[in-house]
């Protein structure tokens, strides 16, 4: 029920290493849109390897860090740490 | 315990406070009451409620609710909230778990209670680890990025 994108990183990061990041909010406390939806997130938290962001939206072929960052509403207002 | 901030009174008479009794609209305007307390009035919410529902690290709290708690098992809770009477339902679960969550956290230890619960339902994660960007070294007492004993 939960997105459980902690557990998705986790298993990301087993097939394609790098490290675990949070994203978070840099004002509110929500995250704003992501690739055209309101999915209501306090955090995401995905995996950044070589370049490259992973997540359930992404999948195993990830997406360049600047592609990915183009895909949230508010992008200048999160706090990505990559 | 009350809910402060005339709290009841939302819950009783809805739309005297907020013009129509929807969930995200109440959820909004206790998100508004929560801003304006430098988010003093739901600290520990989340925190409260995740362990209960045994997810949602990443939603907002009103997320949770309305996910895990309004319409548990429900494919689309958003679709649901649309039918008649539900919105009052996820409401009054709303509230419900406000007051239950109030009246624990100002109990004595009320707050530190929380908090160990919500930590030692993080280490029983399977994804909860040392590498994990919000890790916290219980047992040192260390938080990633400062030392035991904390900064200084």
């Amino acid at each position: 029920m939960s997105s459980g994108c902690e557990a998705v990183a986790k298993e990301l990061q087993r097939i394609v290493g790098g490290k675990p990041v949070t994203i978070t909010a840099a004002r509110g406390a929500r995250l704003g849109g992501f690739a055209g939806r309101q999915p209501r997130w306090a955090s995401h938290t995905v995996v950044v390897s070589r370049g490259r962001v992973y997540d359930s939206y992404t999948g195993i072929q990830g997406m360049l860090i600047e592609d990915y960052k183009k895909l949230w509403q508010f992008p200048g207002d999160l706090n990505f740490g990559f | 315990m009350p809910l402060p901030y005339d709290l009841d009174g939302v819950r009783t008479r809805t739309t005297m406070y907020v013009g129509f009794a929807e969930f995200d609209i109440v959820a909004a305007y206790i998100d508004g009451l929560n801003a304006a307390t430098h988010d003093s009035l739901l600290l520990g919410f989340r925190e409260w409620l995740v362990p209960r529902v045994g997810g949602g690290t990443n939603l907002v709290w009103s997320e949770i609710v309305l996910l895990y708690l309004a319409f548990p098992g429900v494919a689309d809770p958003r679709a649901q909230l649309q039918e008649a009477g539900n919105h009052a339902r996820a409401i009054e679960c709303l509230f419900t778990n406000l007051e239950e969550f109030w009246a624990e956290r100002y109990r004595s230890s009320g707050m530190r209670a929380i908090y160990l619960r919500f930590q030692a339902w993080l280490k029983r994660q399977e994804w909860y680890s040392p590498e994990f960007p919000d890790w916290i070294d219980d047992e040192g007492i260390g938080v990633k990025g400062i030392g035991p004993g904390g900064p200084g």
